[in-house]
């Protein structure tokens, strides 16, 4: 149930339109199983590179399904996808895998990247901390995003409050599987960036 | 899948196969499965994870450029010092090689479908069960 999404044929695919002249690499990141297949599908108006795999016997007591028992697959590259803002800038979107098997991988996949999209489960929040410490030692702006599915039952504030999270990072609610919602969470991004640079500036 | 029986058969591979290494059977979600004495554990799981995800990969090539046939027949990385193949083995899981500079490539991959044709069902790993906890 988890990793359909709303609209999943929303949008005929859209060729790139010549007037873009700015790319921007965001990373979705976070821990095994919080949906970030699932985000970059929503989003996506191109067919999104899937590197989903069926789970085997073998991750038995390594990849931890509590909390979501429907999953079946598991991403083992990398989710590609991309979204056109405007005229001239174009989001390309790469998800990182969430074990710890496939974190070597992180890296290479933030090396160039604006800013991260942190996903967050409360059933598996300590799932997160590796993204939320990697990202900021590596001094990646990075909006966290909590997804609920549509059930929002957990105050923003307790969420901030356990992931000890800097009052400076926006944290807000998504629905991973609806276009809008996971769409709100880049433009969240992208507007945290953009502050950054503003301060910076200053 | 029996372990010992397995790792004989890797180890097989190796001794009739000039140039390699190290042979891993990987689980398709990047887990090992089982491998020769030659790889130590810690290198085993960072093998069976990059294995798993240059298969995947290919897979997404092979569905994008490929002829509609889907699969993919082979992936292959030629690095400073040695060359890594991958191929499909059993049910879900992938058969990995590694060698030296020296290895014959086409000999390689030949030897490696030779014994996934012969033990293909040796080399497999099913799907998880339904219920997910463990």
């Amino acid at each position: 149930m988890h990793s359909t999404t709303s609209e999943p044929t929303a949008d005929p695919v859209r060729s790139l339109p010549s007037t873009v002249d700015q790319a921007l690499k965001i990373a979705v990141v976070g821990g095994f199983g919080v949906g970030k297949t699932t985000l970059v599908r929503s989003v996506s108006e191109i067919r999104p590179l899937n590197t989903e795999e069926t789970m085997t016997r073998a991750g038995d007591g390594i990849d931890d399904l509590n909390g979501v028992e429907d999953k079946h697959t598991t991403t083992v590259a990398f989710d590609f996808g991309r979204i056109t803002l405007d005229a001239t800038s174009v989001l390309y979107l790469f998800g990182a895998p969430g074990q710890q098997r496939f974190w070597f991988l992180w890296d290479r996949l933030f090396s160039g990247a604006l800013g991260a999209v942190v996903l967050v489960d409360t059933r598996r929040l300590g799932d997160s901390f590796y993204a939320i410490d990697h990202l900021e030692a590596q001094r990646t702006p990075f909006v966290v995003a909590h997804n609920d599915f549509g059930e929002g039952d957990h105050g923003l504030e307790d969420i901030r409050a356990a992931l000890d999270l800097d009052p400076a990072v926006p944290l807000l609610r998504c629905d991973a599987r609806d276009r809008t919602s996971a769409k709100g969470v880049l433009i969240a991004l992208i507007e945290h960036v953009r502050s950054l640079v503003a301060e910076a500036a200053r | 899948m029996d372990l010992a029986r397995s790792t004989w058969l890797l180890e097989g591979l190796l001794e009739r196969t000039p140039g390699t290494r190290h042979a891993l059977v990987l689980s398709r979600d990047g887990l090992k499965l089982c491998h020769t004495p030659s790889l130590k554990a810690d290198s085993a799981d960072h093998l069976a994870a990059i294995a798993a995800g240059v298969q995947s990969l290919a897979h997404s090539a092979s569905v994008e450029f490929g002829n509609g046939g889907g699969g993919v027949r082979q992936a292959m990385a030629e690095f400073y010092g040695g060359l890594l193949f991958i191929v499909e083995a059993g049910a879900g899981a992938h058969l990995a090689v590694i060698t030296s500079d020296e290895a014959d490539p086409g000999l390689v991959g030949h030897n490696m479908n030779e014994l996934v044709e012969q033990l293909g069902e040796h080399l497999s790993t099913p799907p998880r069960a339904t219920t997910g906890t463990v």
